[in-house]
């Protein structure tokens, strides 16, 4: 036979009142997980997507076709730079499972290739590196999975108006490595008509040893007439870029915690009230008020705990369908993060707050007499 | 066994009043007293201060010697649970728990003694059979018994009842003290019912607070005629 004093029977035998609860609370958790793990995804897709400046950095002149020779010699001559290449940057735009972002294609002479494979450890995994001369594209697998490309197909402005890159190019290499990168020929761009106006940047590879010091270095050659792209100020753009996305979205989070903790909170408070006749003939009986107060506060604490875990059990089951119906796709993996788990187990500790404060309150107050008299 | 000196229940409505004022009353072990009045006489206030549930504005109760106040508010609660039994007009009957468990609710320990001696009670509260039903399935009279029940499940040393029968009929009453007669070891009753009062082996007759009879000597005697 079960305890009759037992907290979780009251609920047990009350689903009415415990499925409202645990619902609250599972919804919240749900809501604040996903909304993490989607910011997430998006974080973790747009620094992938610019990974690549991980492995150099990027000298691009503002207003001239190309780097002043002057500033030219300051990039060769700075502490930890092994080696400078010309290159044309092109841009692509990459649908992400939410939003769309801009992934560099690197226009390179077919003599600067390999050192730009090595430089970036990326290896081609199928197909062929463009020819040159050609109006041909090698990208990386994940990059190709976003944008719905396969070998030997093209793409290009003339085909797609949404699309960034000008005129037509056709895919003929798959690349792969743990930076993403696409590759284009620099004979071709420095000759194309769509690409007359394009500007003539340097890849600058730096020792990896000395990769710190070489970004300093660089970034104090930026100027009038050059803008400098490491790592670095990479990160900085990027994390200025989804500051205002991640300020949004904990304003949310915030709500949603807030929301679903008072609620749960409240719809607690008012069953102990609901309760209090149960409560007084137990202390009148020589049940200790500290027990009813800990009886009441453990039947919330299970139910705070069946609500979370069934909130973490949907979130994953929709992150589930959703990665593979809309990230997947896309070349993005989508799951809850250990973070935004974490962020959800403010729900349960402000709605322990709220509830022991209120709950403690009620019954300490509570003069079973009274209750018992109905004259409250 | 359980005793009260010189005890007053004081509080402010209005004008200051006295619930209960200056009593001193002995109730010796296994005697059945009946505090009889009427309404708003004091004799339920008088049952709350004997039993420890309200704290006397002056005066002292005593339990086997033992000061009710000078203890802990834990330590009260521990001597109510294991010496007293309340059984009160209402049944404060949890919706949710069977009768069984109901009638276990505030038992000190679940084991099979303590449930075979809840289906006794049961049984001879005309419940037989019934205790795995929930109280909406009973009739207020019914409901009454197994507050009975639960009240006297711990064989009680002292039972403190507040119109336990208010609620039923007198036939039923009649039957339901006859079992609490028998089950507790000392009966305090508050009544306005004379009828029940008939076993009582003292009458206490309570008006604004104070006893103005106690008829112990004069029942014995008239017993005794």
């Amino acid at each position: 036979m079960r305890n009759p004093l037992s907290p979780v029977l009251f609920y047990l035998r009350n689903p009415k009142k415990a499925i409202p609860l645990i619902a609250m609370i599972s919804v919240g958790t749900f809501l604040v997980s996903l909304l993490f793990a989607i910011v997430a995804t998006m974080q973790d897709s747009g620094f992938a997507l610019q990974s690549m400046i991980q492995r150099f950095s990027l000298v691009s002149p503002k207003k001239a076709a190309s780097v002043p020779a002057d500033v030219q010699a300051k990039v060769r001559a700075t502490k930890g730079v092994k080696a400078v290449v010309p290159a044309y940057e092109l841009l692509t735009q990459v649908t992400l499972g939410v939003g769309t972002s801009s992934f560099r294609v690197i226009a390179l002479k077919a003599a600067d290739t390999a050192a730009f494979l090595d430089q970036t450890g990326v290896r081609l995994k199928d197909g062929r590196l463009p020819a040159v001369g050609a109006a041909e594209l090698a990208l990386d697998e994940r990059v190709m999975r976003a944008k719905g490309l396969t070998l030997g197909q093209i793409v290009g402005n003339s085909l797609d108006d949404s699309e960034w890159l000008k005129g037509e190019f056709r895919v003929v290499g798959v690349l792969a490595g743990d930076v993403q990168v696409g590759i284009a020929s620099y004979e071709f761009v420095s000759s194309s008509m769509e690409y007359a106006g394009a500007k003539e940047s340097l890849l600058v590879y730096g020792q990896a040893e000395r990769r710190d010091e070489t970004e300093e270095g660089l970034r104090s050659l930026g100027s009038k007439e050059v803008s400098i792209v490491t790592w670095g100020t990479m990160k900085k753009e990027l994390d200025s870029r989804f500051q205002g996305l991640f300020l949004m979205v904990g304003v949310l989070e915030a709500v949603v915690i807030a929301s679903a903790a008072v609620a749960v909170a409240l719809t607690q408070y008012v069953f102990t009230l609901q309760r209090l006749p149960e409560f007084a003939l137990l202390m009148v009986s020589g049940i200790s008020r500290r027990r009813c107060v800990r009886n009441s506060l453990v039947g919330l604490f299970w139910c705070l705990g069946v609500g979370w875990l069934v909130g973490i059990v949907m979130a994953i089951a929709v992150s589930f369908m959703l990665e593979k119906n809309l990230f997947a796709p896309h070349g993005l993996t989508f799951g809850l993060t250990w973070k935004g788990m974490a962020a959800t187990l403010l729900i349960p500790v402000v709605v322990t707050l709220i509830g022991t404060v209120a709950v403690v309150f009620e019954l300490r107050r509570m003069n079973p007499i009274t209750v018992l008299e109905r004259r409250d | 066994m359980l005793r009260c000196e010189k005890v007053t229940l004081s509080y402010i409505d209005q004008e200051l009043v006295h619930a209960v004022a200056g009593v001193s009353v002995a109730i010796e072990k296994g005697e059945f007293a009946c505090l009889l009045g009427p309404s708003g006489s004091g004799k339920s206030s008088l049952l709350y201060l004997l039993s420890g549930l309200k704290k006397p504005s002056s005066g002292r109760v005593f339990f086997n010697d033992t000061d009710l106040w000078s203890l802990t508010e834990g330590k009260l609660a521990a001597l109510r649970r294991r010496h007293f039994g309340f059984a009160f007009q209402s049944h404060f009957l949890m919706p949710y728990l069977s009768l069984l468990e109901n009638v276990m609710v505030t038992a000190p320990d679940m084991g099979h003694k303590t449930r075979t001696r809840a289906l006794e009670l049961l049984e001879r509260l005309g419940l037989g059979g019934k205790e795995r039903r929930l109280p909406h399935q009973l009739s207020g009279g019914q409901r009454q018994r197994v507050a009975i029940a639960r009240a006297l499940l711990h064989r009680p040393d002292v039972l403190f009842a507040d119109e336990p029968t208010a609620s039923v009929d007198r036939g039923t009453a009649l039957a339901l003290m006859d079992v609490i007669r028998s089950e507790a070891g000392t009966l305090v009753l508050c009544t306005h019912d004379e009828t029940l009062a008939r076993g009582a082996h003292r009458i206490l007759t309570m008006r604004d607070g104070q006893i103005v009879s106690d008829l112990s000597c004069k029942l014995e005697a008239m017993r005794a005629e």
